[in-house]
């Protein structure tokens, strides 16, 4: 099971509203983004991965390793830039490439950067209750049957996915094991025979969905009840104006000025 | 005062298209409980959906004539239905659009913007008259087939709705989850929290006791109209258009024969109390029963096979072995370790431990592909080609020359009603074509061994007996081998020769379809029920261990004293 999905728990980060969860993760976007020095992000991640562990309660071991997994594009980052950035100390030459440590700088800082995004980003998947989202949108105004759309497909992930080990299984037994090679078209053969069916499917419980939500009198009205009400404490507001305080703390201590970032050209 | 009327209603797809439901009219009126039957195809669900208002509003289509709930006119009032008439859909996964059960029944009831303590007094009502308190914050997703179809009737009974139409509730159901599903409409009816119900399902038997009136449909139109006794007294036509009849009632002509003021007999109890009176012997070939085994030469061979995903064993310790030649079935409960067994016995998976060998080779050092065919319960899954030719002709040019294989693809077409149909798209074929199609796919390999995931759910009998003696036909003249996992116990009693049940990831017991039902002890462990006419036989001979176990043996073999 990855630890993507919503897990029910009465760990700090459940019970925080999804509102105040949401702010939290723009001031670590915003914090990753104005930050260059590799060592901050570092850090800042470690901060992030500590909150996971010990506040959202998401087992360490599993939590590194689906970071690893949706981050594995973060080691290629480090190596491009370390090969392709203009720096001026060269480390050693490799044939056309003159690796650079600002390079290398660079490099660390984006993958340390993405872990990061990644790694509150579970925290908020894995803590929040999907209904709770929906809610919060209509709240702030979002139309329902809009907001009803979104959370409907989350509805439904753990069915495609058993749907397309099904079709996977099936079509091995028929004899199509993925080759490796080939080329291109050959690529392309085999991820459109597994489409089709995944589509076909997907098209017709689609309508059947849309059948049964118009029975049950789905967007006869412009509005609807909505028995669940939200319900968060604001003293997790106080935990979001902590972090925010120490984002504001570094700025001014650091002269990383969230201001010169957005509306200066960056410091080289 | 009629509760729905329906006045030449007709409906056709597009223009062009023959019509589904033909110049139709007919009403319902309060209190009744219909059971609307009819072959694959004859309107049965097309009919559900006009009357809950969205055939063809939502799914399109072209309709003429007047449909009136009460006094309302359906068809030309926009949301006229929404609140009154609630409609079940066959499939629970696709309609079931929420994450926890609570969510899911509350939906329609906010949706209807009724007051927060109105919804409250419902959802309590609903979870407790469908008995699903236990998981009222529980995923849908993560619960059994039995538990999400109660879940789709709990979420349509809390919108309290005056007419409640159910579409194939018992549909993909085991015989235990059947059983919940039946209860809750059995208590549904019984507080008479709707005025109206109509339940689609081709399971006369099941739903008999409680139908008030049947409702026969054949390409459209009202075959038969009436009382079940009225109706099922033509079990003879009913029979001819595909339909499967009780079992009960296949004896009823023999009882009217004898006794003709007798009372239709609804349950095995009744009729046994009525044949009981008849003095009843049994005078079937018990020698022929005792050596069942003609099967000698081991095709599958399964040793101390155990399997888990991470939560705990799935199967601890399989031993199962099927011969050659024979026509097996795996039954047991949903969730008991059926379909992991036959993705082992597959390949598909690899075991933690035990061994499994296929016609005498380890499928662990010689792949079993080629050899085994595995037809999946839902036939879309498996299709890879974009016409029905080249869907059977699929891994079939590699193996033989180009004469054999034009004869082998016309003679597969024919066998399985395909003729002319080559060049449509699988998708486009209907549901008993899909299936169709999916096993003639396998067949058409010549494969060793055919493993069946539930091969006739939703199929009607004809479809049923075709592919059913098209699986004999292949066992006979090439050694082909059936293992199939069903929930259908007539089915296992008319066609199978060996049955083996899995309970908790064990086998526990293997034998003829016979010795099975007569283990009282097992079947109530692994929630199974034998067929009616078996629970009839041994309520009338309780000390015979060869009681016939199919209507056919039961006619021939059962003598009345004195008639």
């Amino acid at each position: 099971m990855p630890v993507i999905e919503f897990t029910k728990g009465k760990t700090f980060f459940h019970r925080l509203s999804p509102m105040q969860k949401i702010v939290w993760g723009l001031i670590i976007l915003i914090w990753l983004f104005v930050t260059f020095n590799p060592l901050h992000t570092l850090i800042l991640g470690m901060i992030i991965f500590a909150h996971a562990v010990f506040l959202a309660r998401i087992p360490a071991g599993r939590l590194a390793k689906t970071v690893l997994i949706i981050g594995v594009a973060s080691v290629f980052i480090v190596l491009f830039q370390t090969l392709l950035y203009h720096g001026k100390t060269i480390l050693f030459t490799l044939g056309p490439f003159h690796p650079t440590l600002e390079g290398l700088y660079v490099g660390l800082a984006i993958a340390f950067r993405i872990l990061s995004i990644v790694a509150s980003s579970l925290i908020i998947a894995r803590t929040t209750d999907p209904h709770d989202i929906f809610l919060t949108m209509v709240s702030i105004g979002m139309p329902y049957k809009l907001a009803y759309g979104l959370f409907i497909a989350l509805r439904y992930i753990p069915l495609m996915e058993y749907e397309a080990g099904n079709i996977q299984s099936a079509q091995f037994v028929r004899g199509i094991v993925k080759k490796k090679g080939g080329g291109l078209k050959n690529t392309f053969t085999q991820i459109s025979k597994f489409l089709i069916p995944f589509v076909a499917i997907g098209i017709r419980r689609a309508d059947q969905s849309a059948l049964a939500m118009e029975v049950r009198g789905f967007g006869l009205y412009e509005t609807r009840t909505n028995l669940r009400e939200l319900k968060f404490s604001k003293s997790g507001w106080i935990f979001v104006a902590v972090w925010a305080a120490a984002f504001i703390a570094y700025n001014l201590v650091l002269e990383a000025n969230v201001f010169s970032v957005i509306f200066f050209e960056p410091p080289h | 005062m009629e509760k729905i009327t329906l006045q030449n209603i007709r409906f056709s797809y597009t223009t062009n298209s023959p019509p589904v439901i033909d110049n139709l009219s007919l009403d319902f009126k309060p209190g009744e409980i219909v059971l609307l039957v009819g072959p694959t195809g004859s309107g049965k669900t097309t009919l559900l959906q006009i009357i809950a208002g969205v055939t063809p509003q939502i799914t399109g289509g072209r309709i003429s004539g007047t449909a009136l709930l009460d006094s309302t006119d359906i068809l030309r009032t926009s949301g006229a239905c929404r609140g009154r008439v609630g409609l079940v859909l066959q499939d629970p996964e696709a309609q079931l659009v929420n994450l926890t059960v609570m969510d899911e029944i509350i939906f329609g009831p906010e949706n209807l913007r009724l007051p927060v303590e109105e919804i409250r007094e419902r959802l309590e009502w609903t979870l407790k008259k469908c008995r699903l308190e236990a998981v009222r914050e529980d995923y849908v997703y993560a619960l059994s087939g039995g538990q999400k179809q109660r879940i789709a009737i709990a979420s349509g009974l809390a919108m309290k709705p005056e007419v409640l139409l159910l579409d194939g509730p018992l549909t993909n159901l085991d015989p235990e989850g059947a059983r919940e599903v039946l209860q809750t409409i059995y208590e549904l009816i019984e507080s008479q929290s709707t005025q109206m119900v109509v339940i689609s399902s081709n399971k006369i038997d099941a739903l008999l006791p409680l139908a008030t009136r049947i409702l026969v449909l054949d390409h459209g139109k009202i075959a038969f109209d009436g009382k079940p006794e009225e109706v099922l007294s033509l079990a003879d036509k009913l029979s001819e258009m595909g339909l499967f009849i009780p079992e009960v009632v296949s004896l009823w002509p023999t009882i009217l024969n004898m006794e003709p003021e007798a009372i239709l007999p609804k349950t095995a109890e009744e009729a046994a109390k009525i044949l009981g009176k008849l003095n009843p012997l049994h005078s079937g070939n018990k020698m022929d029963r005792a050596n069942g085994s003609d099967y000698h030469e081991a095709i599958i061979e399964v040793k101390g096979l155990t399997y888990d995903y991470g939560r705990g064993p799935v199967l601890s310790g399989v031993d199962l072995t099927i011969n050659k030649g024979e026509f097996a079935a795996v039954v047991g409960q949903n969730g008991s370790g059926k379909s992991t067994l036959m993705s082992l016995i597959t390949g598909l998976r690899v075991p933690k431990t035990g061994t499994i060998t296929i016609a005498g080779k380890d499928i662990q050092k010689v792949s079993p592909q080629g050899i085994v065919g595995y037809v999946f319960q839902y036939p879309e899954h498996q299709f890879v080609a974009d016409t029905v030719g080249k869907e059977l002709r699929f891994g079939l040019e590699e193996r033989i020359g180009s004469d054999e294989l034009e004869w082998r693809i016309k003679e597969i077409l024919n066998l399985f009603g395909l003729e002319g149909r080559e060049n449509e798209s699988p998708y486009t074929l209907s549901v008993g074509e899909k299936r169709m199609l999916s096993v003639a796919s396998m067949l058409v390999l010549r494969p060793k061994l055919l493993i069946l995931d539930e091969p006739t759910t939703g199929l009607d009998r004809h479809l049923t007996t075709t592919l059913m003696k098209i699986l004999r036909q292949f066992v006979e003249d090439f050694e082909l081998t059936v293992l199939q996992v069903s929930h259908d116990m007539e089915q296992v009693a008319e066609y199978c020769t060996k049955v083996a049940v899995i309970d908790q990831g064990r086998v526990v017991i293997t034998g003829t379809p016979r010795e099975l039902f007569l283990d009282a002890d097992v079947l109530r462990q692994a929630k199974l029920y034998a067929p009616v006419i078996c629970r009839i036989a041994q309520m009338l001979f309780p000390n015979d261990n060869a009681i016939p176990v199919t209507v056919h043996q039961f006619l021939e073999e059962v003598q009345y004293a004195g008639h």
